[in-house]
């Protein structure tokens, strides 16, 4: 009798950079010593970064949206029927790409002023819209909950950071 | 093609107005107009213009 032997592949180049920069952006952050600037600093290039996580997660809703519908065009719904059976499915694509462009928007005002430490920056109120576009995009009626990119989740935590304990 | 009417449409009403004219005008989707002339948009309005692409090309294959 033979034992087949599997392996796990080993984790990809992208992931383990990606576990890399966090922990060096967690390090920086959390290191005595670091002063408010820099801290804001860190913190601007992490959610700069977080964009490349905005994509991610518009790929992986388009991804979901393409197979649901996929799916019921394979089981013979088209036309009319297709119309009535996608309502669902679409109302919750529409929710998920209003948060995603909530997010990208988020990401893309706070990355300015973050850096800047004569702009307004209200880090509680913008990790509060953060949460909740995050909390859309990981429940799901008809489609797949999506996975948080570790870019988005690492400018997540540099916000907390900013926001200190609360 | 892409109108004035329809550019300002997208950037101060939204995707929804600017699909409405859009399919008013001569049915091209606003995000084919919009990659077609080479417009930069915020991306924010991308996002929305790429999302509602996708769910026309679904309709179109179930026969919509």
């Amino acid at each position: 009798m033979s034992v087949a032997i599997t392996r796990e592949p080993p984790p990809s180049n992208e992931l383990l950079a990606a576990l890399a920069f966090a922990v060096l952006v967690a390090s920086m952050l959390a290191a005595h010593g670091c002063s408010a600037s820099q801290q804001r600093t860190e913190a601007a290039v992490t959610i700069v970064a977080a964009g490349a996580g905005v994509t991610a997660l518009q790929l992986a809703s388009h991804e979901s949206y393409r197979a649901a519908t996929d799916a019921l065009m394979a089981a013979g719904t088209v036309g009319a029927a297709y119309d009535v059976a996608t309502r669902p499915i679409d109302a919750e694509f529409r929710a998920r790409g209003q948060a995603i462009q909530v997010l990208a928007r988020t990401l893309d005002v706070v990355a300015h002023r973050v850096d800047d430490p004569n702009a307004p920056l209200d880090v509680v109120g913008t990790l509060e819209i953060v949460d909740l576009a995050l909390a859309v995009l990981a429940r799901g009626a008809v489609l797949p909950p999506l996975a948080i990119p570790p870019e988005i989740t690492n400018a997540a935590a540099a916000l907390r950071v900013l926001a200190g304990p609360r | 093609m892409i109108t004035p009417e329809l550019f300002a449409a997208i950037l101060t009403y939204g995707f929804a107005a600017a699909q409405a004219i859009s399919d008013a005008l001569n049915h091209e989707a606003p995000v084919d107009a919009v990659r077609r002339l080479g417009i930069v948009m915020h991306p924010a309005h991308q996002l929305a213009l790429e999302d509602a692409a996708l769910v026309a090309e679904q309709r179109k294959k179930a026969g919509l």
